[in-house]
């Protein structure tokens, strides 16, 4: 899907937190995916950022929803219960399935799942990356205004 | 610079017309005001305001799509993200374009006064006097019908007025110029540089149009790696706001914004008499008379108003006798190679940011012996821990695989580690490169549009090759690793148009059956139309364009003065 790139004039420039629309039990499987891929996703705000995107464009959309519906389909087959009743072992046994790709080449009935985790993933990777939290976390020391650059501490 | 924008235009007849206000345009305005001439400018975008188009200083927090834009379009598509100065993309929306069979060239423009130079990475090279005279010299490409030691008093004049930092060093292939002193080296360009100097390979301060030093009333620098994202104190440069406030200030610019031309008029006596365009705002057709009409549109936007400008006088188009407009596209060889770096994470976390532009390049320095290609190419560095972005860490994730704490921390161990030489080299000139108008395809302001037929040749991809494999060899004598992989079957050639530095497409030349300009870039065919962005350009050398730009036009608008003032336009 091509989505036309819209100029800043155009964009909500600093706009409040964008808030998620979607089914409550879908934002709570959501929550805890994002928390799990990288613990502190939620403080961060990356379940917002990614439901912003995915309500904006419909190949996201069908991606995420499509993927945390499988989700539920597997864990009832397995479990007998959706993602968020299981336990939380029975969580982590379900994603270490489709977290890595040698899985999917063993058994390809994982495959289509092992892309939405890997997509996922990435958002996930991107949300809390460009967080304040994230970039903390970093410790990236930039984006400020000084009257003279350093250059390289004296080490290399 | 508040201006209102007009409806009808003046009634009066100016004396020049100038069509856009990038580098071409707002140069060609600062100097025929300042010698006292009239001038109205047509520029397609709106008047610049920082607050509105500047993205400076953002965090990506600050925007809730975090800069990949709404629906993540500036994130999988060609287009440019948030960060990205307003206005300036490829994707211009209702500006299509369209490429020939085999062909993918990407075509970035700007909608804005100032155009690009809003949101260059300031870059500021000049051509050797090899670069200019390659046919009779190496045997290849053309010979331009001007030489270095014409422009050379016009690069002194352009890097005094608007700061260029960089260092002395003799280099052939590399001419020197007035210079600010440069910014003291990154991490990152350390490495690369005790890289280059286990292979003897020369690695310089970088040379940049980015002040380190107050100059002519603009602070220095604050040094937050920002230049793409537009500098609110114009410590780098800009047109809009280092050329077009001087031209104002003579109280003999009008600027008419939002004025997208359609057509230069011609009247019976085969000269250029005014440029009719589109209001977008109101989008009605409107029109400006001018004794003469100065384009710098950019490189193929101008080529693209000659080939509309038919008449019955000028049924190829205007100036175009010669066929060659829109011929001989060009735009720079590009690559990169990334080496990754791990000790770049183990020193103590510091500000990295620097400049946004170079720090240290490497010019070219293969003159001195046979390659198997012709034409040369330098290297940009660039690399560390910079500002963090989406899609910083896909890589990390799909290496990794997985996910929790142990991937967290992967990222962080990966982040900054990276560091890039991006090569930048000659495009030979071959009449199979060029532009034409869209026989299927008008705009939506009823304006015909361009198709692209850019075509490497065989020395291109041989060229990109030698890049790849001289630059691995740099980051790994520097001790970083590379990735052997090569990309694409070209040796990861950018897909033409992905580097901004199109050029061609007007080309001037001592002879007019070969060339639509002289070396003043004045029209062969039409005395009283200059074109003087990079459309003018004979050959495609390694250095990027816009110095180059700035005193060609300069170099123009003093003769064409000149002779204003003996009456011959
Ligand atoms: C990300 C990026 C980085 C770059 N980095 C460097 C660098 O480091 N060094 C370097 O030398 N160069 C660099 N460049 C290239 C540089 O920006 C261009 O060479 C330079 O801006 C060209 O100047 P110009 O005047 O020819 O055209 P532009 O700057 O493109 O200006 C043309 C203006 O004309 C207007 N216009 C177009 N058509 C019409 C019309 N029909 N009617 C009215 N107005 C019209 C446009 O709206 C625009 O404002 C970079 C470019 C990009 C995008």
């Amino acid at each position: 899907m091509k989505l036309e790139r819209r100029t800043l004039l155009q964009l909500p420039l600093l706009a409040k937190k964008p808030k998620i629309t979607s089914a409550p039990a879908k934002q709570d499987t959501l929550r805890t995916l994002c928390e799990f891929i990288v613990p502190g996703a939620t403080e961060a705000g990356v379940p917002e950022f990614i439901e912003l995107l995915s309500g904006e464009n419909a190949e996201y959309k069908r991606q995420i929803s499509g993927g945390l519906l499988w989700l539920d389909a597997r864990c009832r087959d397995r479990y007998g219960k959706p993602f968020l009743g299981c336990s939380q072992t029975e969580q982590k046994e379900l994603l270490d399935l489709i977290a890595f790709r040698e899985n999917a080449q063993k058994d390809p009935t994982l495959s289509q799942a092992t892309a939405f985790f890997a997509f996922l993933r990435d958002l996930t990777l991107d949300g809390y990356f460009t967080s304040r939290q994230g970039i903390a976390y970093l410790d990236f020391r930039g984006n400020s205004a000084l009257s003279e650059f350093p250059g390289c501490p004296p080490i290399l | 610079m508040a201006q209102p924008a007009p409806n009808t235009p003046p009634r009066k007849t100016f004396d020049v017309c100038i069509v856009g206000s990038g580098a071409a345009g707002g140069m060609a305005a600062k100097v025929l005001t300042e010698g006292g001439l009239d001038v109205v400018m047509l520029e397609a975008g709106p008047l610049l305001n920082p607050g509105l188009h500047y993205t400076e200083h953002l965090w990506p927090y600050n925007l809730p799509h975090r800069g990949v834009g709404i629906g993540a379009g500036g994130y999988n598509s060609t287009a440019s993200h948030e960060f990205d100065v307003a206005n300036i993309v490829q994707d211009v929306p209702g500006e299509p374009y369209s490429n020939g069979p085999g062909s993918a060239f990407r075509w970035t423009r700007a909608r804005l006064l100032g155009g690009r130079t809003n949101h260059w990475n300031c870059v500021t090279l000049r051509f050797s006097p090899h670069d200019m005279r390659t046919r009779s010299l190496s045997g290849y490409g053309e010979d331009w019908p001007v030489e270095y030691n014409d422009i050379a008093p016009y690069y002194d004049k352009v890097e005094s007025l608007i700061g260029v930092y960089g260092s002395r060093e003799g280099i052939p292939s590399a001419p020197d110029g007035v210079f600010l002193p440069p910014p003291a080296p990154r991490c990152s360009d350390l490495l690369v540089r005790k890289g280059a100097a286990k292979l003897k390979v020369p690695c310089i301060a970088g040379r940049a149009a980015i002040v380190t030093r107050a100059h002519n009333g603009r602070p220095p620098c604050h040094y937050c790696a920002q230049c793409t994202q537009g500098c609110r104190t114009a410590s780098s440069f800009s047109s809009s706001q280092v050329l077009i406030p001087p031209a104002l200030k003579t109280g003999r610019l009008q600027i008419i914004p939002m004025a997208m031309a359609r057509q230069v008029l011609v009247a019976r006596d085969g000269k250029a008499a005014g440029v009719s365009y589109i209001d977008k705002t109101t989008r009605t057709e409107q029109r400006v008379l001018a004794k003469v009409v100065w384009l710098g549109a950019s490189a193929c936007e101008s080529a693209r108003l000659l080939l509309n400008s038919r008449s019955t006088l000028f049924p190829n188009g205007l100036a175009n006798s010669s066929g060659t407009v829109g011929r001989y596209l060009m735009e720079s060889v590009a690559t990169t190679v990334t080496g990754a770096f791990p000790e770049l994470n183990r020193i103590p976390p510091h500000n990295h940011d620097g400049t946004g532009s170079v720090h240290v390049y490497i010019p070219w320095w293969k003159y001195d012996r046979r390659n198997d290609f012709q034409g040369g190419y330098h290297a940009e560095v660039f690399g560390g821990p910079g500002m963090p972005r989406a899609r910083m860490f896909h890589q990390v994730g799909l290496e990794a695989q997985g996910y929790g704490a142990a991937l967290k921390e992967k990222c962080r161990e990966t982040y900054g580690t990276g560091v890039q030489l991006l090569g930048r080299g000659e495009m030979i000139p071959n009449p199979a490169s060029y532009c034409e108008i869209d026989s299927n395809l008008l705009d939506q302001w009823g304006i015909p549009t361009l198709r692209f037929h850019l075509k490497w040749s065989d020395n291109e991809i041989k060229m990109a090759k030698d890049m790849r494999q001289s630059f691995e060899e740099i980051l790994q004598a520097a001790g970083g690793k590379t990735n052997a992989a090569v990309p694409h079957p070209d040796f990861g050639h950018l897909s033409p148009g992905g580097v901004a530095h199109e050029v061609g497409t007007v080309r001037m030349g001592s002879d007019r059956q070969t060339s639509v300009l002289s070396g003043f870039c004045q029209a062969h065919d039409v005395k009283n139309l200059f074109v003087s962005d990079a459309g003018c350009f004979t050959t495609g050398p390694d250095k990027n364009p816009t110095l180059n730009i700035l005193a060609l036009t300069w170099r123009a608008a003093e003769y064409a003065l000149d002779q204003a003032r003996k009456g011959d336009l």
